[in-house]
């Protein structure tokens, strides 16, 4: 082996090690939020220890973020935000001792999985309820929207690597070696725009997670970002080795002889009278030697001088470069002559391989890099898929520049080529595409309700417009030119169409990869619970024609903001009052005392207060107590409590009984579980905890089971602990429901869920 | 000499493309990181449970042993110990006994010993379960049981 040969062997294993250190440690989509502790809107009896966050990635920490802030603004938050040990989807950050009131948390989470942002806010009460607004469940958060430059420079890097996988595919399946005339510049923009998409994403993606250059290296984010960044520079490395290549002779690459001989044999013959460019035979060798202008081999690797005049001078060829004449030094037999402007097959392989593995290494920042079982398949899978696209896509760009050369018949033959190689990368584009889909769209709701579901319905019409096209190429265009019947300026312009609506494929696919998954969004749809509606009662006393128009927000046990319209029943006026409160009585209930509620007048003239004396659900009686310059009035009143929506985690383990984890209005969760969940004696078991995770001492419990369909019927409970509970049931094969409720003084908690016996 | 540089040209591509392949398998291994997939609300999402080393043996009453209408249990208890807390907080390790006998929760236990309650004459199950902090089951299931008789 030559010392030329050893450098450059050295030189693909130099790249290859590059890559090797960039690649060789793990990077994922969007963290939302799944679940809070406290709950969002919670009221709890005693201050928490601590606020911990659930989300759907795992949180880059030092870029993530929570904070708690009391009703001035002042923090309360104890130390910096951690993952919870053991549980890397979990962030968590200690609280001081707080006083009752009114809480804040504020959280602003960097996945470490893609880098992504997301951020959101949520509150919860001490002693006290949480602001009415505060919906129910944890809010998910929000993505900030996809920026334009961030957009901008996703799109160059999808362009440039697509060009240059395109460039070497296409380089060694279609083009048999020899660049297609104006290969270099297009090779040098296809570098500079992945080198400076590389770096326009470096860029933005900093100012997007807005961290310190130092603190975002110390990340796995950063340092994501960081290899990539290598393997971008590897990238532009590769290609300028093939740049400069393009134009030389071939036998200038290959000092260590005379270009070999063709092996294909004779062409075999013609039956049908089409061009010879179209006759089955043999794929063209890289030892091919038929000298034509356009350098290509004819599919036997035949001499073609019969078809196409071997004018090496010709301007118009794919040679222009001067220093792709003929060499010199080459033998004079014809049969071993080198072929004009032909590439050594390794410039092609490195570019090949450099802009791979640089998209694997984008991949490996991406959603597919999510948390999953199948994370190293999903992983695979997506980089096959964009693999597949930049070969397709890229390949459209050569294939228009091959289409320049003026040789009808090389054209031909070129295009045929490429759209039997376009079929087969098509199939790969389709089923990696529809793979990766079904997994991150979240099925139709997510097609429809979400962002990325919209941008992908879009991206999928563009592909089918761009099949519809290929399939006009490969089935119209390229027989009605194969037989002289058609001009190739309708293969160039639909080509040309191709390219456009791929550029669009690209740019929507920019978009896409910075918004959340559409089946995040629709677990997050599934996760939160619809919006509590208001109750609305009235009552009047018509003695006096005093009215009362009650809004209960949200109307379910609990915290509840109560807003009173007292207004004269004729007249539709305010009601001059200068006292008005509300005593609560529930139905059937003589266990659970009435309780009062004074409100206080607000400026629209309404009376408002807020208060947990709705503990219950189920009917209540509300009297409206209204004091004026009269006698005192009292306005009877009837409300319907219902039971608020409850966040259930199921979680099912093979050989396990399924549990069933409840989030608690009240703060902290129940844990129920059926053992074994099958038909036969069974046990069920309930238990309390409290936010911090500790068993939940409640009072006195009341369980029920359900046979569906049918009437709850009382379960004898056997306590086990202070929030312990079990039952023995017999199960029949159905649907069964168990609620447990519990009442600890005023607080009442209690939950349910349901199981399928099989 | 034609042969040789086609066997180098595509030795050096099969090894460029080789290493490729290598880097990818590299690449996509050992990266899964454990379990994390995000926990599923009101769908059913693995969780996985926790494992124990704990080896859980009912000493007495033993399989066919006759014994008096209030037996007593004794249980021995390697590789864990009993803890008093309820607690989400689950360690291997640490947790709790259920007592069933004749296919019913009885009662959970904070001991190795307990005097079981009274039965009537004839064949009796007992099967006892080291569980988890929380109450729930460790993965694989630590349980054990034992089939005696109460005499008439």
């Amino acid at each position: 082996m030559t010392g030329r040969r050893l450098g450059r062997v050295g030189l693909v294993v130099g790249l290859v090690g590059v890559w090797a250190v960039a690649v060789g440690a793990p990077a994922g989509a969007h963290a939302l939020l799944s679940e809070s502790d406290p709950a969002a809107g919670a009221s709890l009896e005693q201050a928490p220890r601590r606020v911990v966050l659930t989300f759907t990635e795992r949180p880059e920490p030092g870029l993530s973020s929570i904070q708690v802030l009391d009703t001035g603004g002042g923090q309360v938050q104890r130390g910096q935000a951690a993952p919870v040990e053991g549980a890397p989807l979990q962030f968590a950050v200690g609280l001081g001792d707080l006083a009752d009131g009114t809480y804040t948390v504020s959280w602003r989470v960097v996945s470490k999985d893609d880098g992504h942002v997301t951020a959101g806010t949520f509150a919860f009460g001490i002693g006290v309820p949480a602001p009415a607004a505060t919906p129910q469940a944890a809010p998910q958060g929000e993505t900030p929207s996809p920026s334009a430059s961030a957009t901008v420079a996703r799109l160059a890097l999808y362009a440039g690597l697509a060009l240059l996988v395109g460039a070497a595919v296409t380089g060694l399946a279609v083009f048999a070696r020899v660049p297609p005339p104006g290969a270099r510049p297009v090779l040098l923009a296809a570098a500079a725009l992945t080198v400076l998409g590389g770096a326009a994403r470096f860029l933005a993606e900093r100012a997007r997670i807005d961290a310190p250059l130092g603190t975002l290296l110390a990340s796995s984010t950063g340092q994501g970002l960081l290899r990539l960044s290598i393997g971008v520079a590897a990238t532009a490395v590769a290609t300028w080795f093939l740049a400069t290549a393009v134009g030389r002779p071939a036998a200038q690459s290959h000092p260590a002889g005379p270009a070999p001989a063709n092996p294909a044999g004779p062409a075999p013959a013609n039956p049908a009278g089409m061009d010879p460019a179209l006759v089955p035979g043999p794929a063209p060798t890289a030892e091919s030697t038929t000298l034509t202008v356009g350098g290509h081999p004819d599919r036997e690797g035949s001499h073609r001088a019969d078809r196409v005049a071997p004018d090496i001078h010709n301007p118009s060829g794919p040679s222009p470069d001067p220093a792709a004449s003929p060499d010199p030094t080459a033998s004079p037999d014809p049969a071993a002559a080198p072929r004009v402007g032909a590439v050594d097959t390794w410039r092609w392989v490195l570019v090949g391989v450099a802009a791979g593995v640089t998209m694997l290494l984008h991949v490996m920042a991406g959603h597919a890099a999510g948390p999953s079982p199948l994370r190293s398949v999903n992983l695979f899978v997506q980089w096959l898929h964009v693999l597949a696209v930049g070969a397709w896509i890229g390949g459209l760009v050569w294939l228009l520049a091959g289409l320049r050369v003026r040789e009808r018949p090389e054209q031909v033959a070129s295009a045929v080529r490429f759209s039997k190689l376009a079929a087969a990368v098509l199939g790969l584009v389709a089923v990696t595409g529809v793979s990766r889909a079904l997994h991150l769209a979240g099925g139709w709701q997510g097609l429809l309700d979400s962002s990325y579901g919209r941008f992908l319905d879009v991206k999928v019409a563009l592909f089918l417009v761009l099949v519809t096209l290929g399939a006009l190429n490969r089935f119209r265009i390229l027989p009605a030119l194969a037989s002289g019947a058609r001009r190739l300026a309708g293969l160039r312009r639909n080509v040309r169409g191709e390219v456009v609506l791929a550029a669009c494929i690209l740019a929507v696919t920019a978009v896409l990869s910075q918004l959340p998954p559409g089946k995040f969004v629709v677990q997050q749809a599934a996760a939160r619970p619809p919006a509590p509606p208001s109750v609305q009662v009235e009552g009047s006393d018509f003695a006096t024609s005093v009215r009362i128009a009650l809004t209960v927000s949200p109307g379910t046990p609990g915290p509840n903001s109560f807003t009173a319209k007292v207004t004269d029943y004729d007249s539709g006026q305010d009601w001059p009052a200068s006292r008005v409160a509300l005593r609560f009585t529930p139905r059937g209930r003589p266990e659970i005392g009435a309780s009062s509620l004074d409100l206080t007048r607000a400026g629209d003239g309404s009376w408002r207060g807020q208060g947990s004396q709705l503990s219950i659900a189920g009917s209540w009686a509300v009297v409206g107590l209204v004091e004026g310059s009269g006698p005192a009035v009292t306005v009877p009143m009837e409300l319907e409590v219902r039971a608020a929506p409850q966040p259930v985690k199921v979680s099912e383990v093979p050989g396990q009984p399924t549990l069933y984890t409840i989030t608690l209005a009240a703060g902290g969760t129940l844990q129920g579980y059926l053992d074994p969940g099958q038909g036969g004696p069974n046990t069920v078991h309930f238990t309390f905890f409290n936010p911090s995770g500790d068993e939940q001492p409640t009072g006195r419990a009341r369980a029920t089971m359900t046979r569906q369909p049918g009437a709850p019927e009382a379960l004898t409970l056997i306590r086990l602990g202070p929030g312990h509970f079990a039952a023995n049931v017999d199960l029949e094969p159905g649907r069964v429901a168990f609620a447990i409720e519990t009442t600890t003084g005023q607080t009442q908690r209690g939950g349910r869920f349901e199981q399928l016996i099989e | 000499m034609t042969q040789r540089l086609r066997r180098t040209r595509r030795a050096r591509a099969a090894a460029v493309l080789a290493a490729a392949l290598a880097l990818t398998v590299a690449a996509c291994s050992g990266e899964d990181g454990g379990s994390e997939a995000p926990a599923a609300t009101t769908a059913p999402a693995a969780a996985a449970r926790p494992s124990s080393p704990a080896k859980l043996t009912i000493m007495s009453p033993r399989n066919g042993q006759t014994v008096g209408e209030r037996p007593e249990l004794r249980l021995d208890l390697d590789g864990g110990k009993i803890v008093n807390q309820t607690t989400t907080r689950v360690q291997g390790d640490e947790g709790h006994i259920h007592l069933h006998v004749d296919g019913k929760l009885i009662d959970m236990n904070y001991g190795l010993r307990q005097r079981l309650p009274q039965l009537p004459p004839g064949q009796h199950v007992v099967v006892v379960e080291f569980v988890a902090a929380d109450h729930a089951p460790f993965d694989p299931r630590i349980l054990t049981q034992a089939a005696f008789q109460v005499a008439e």
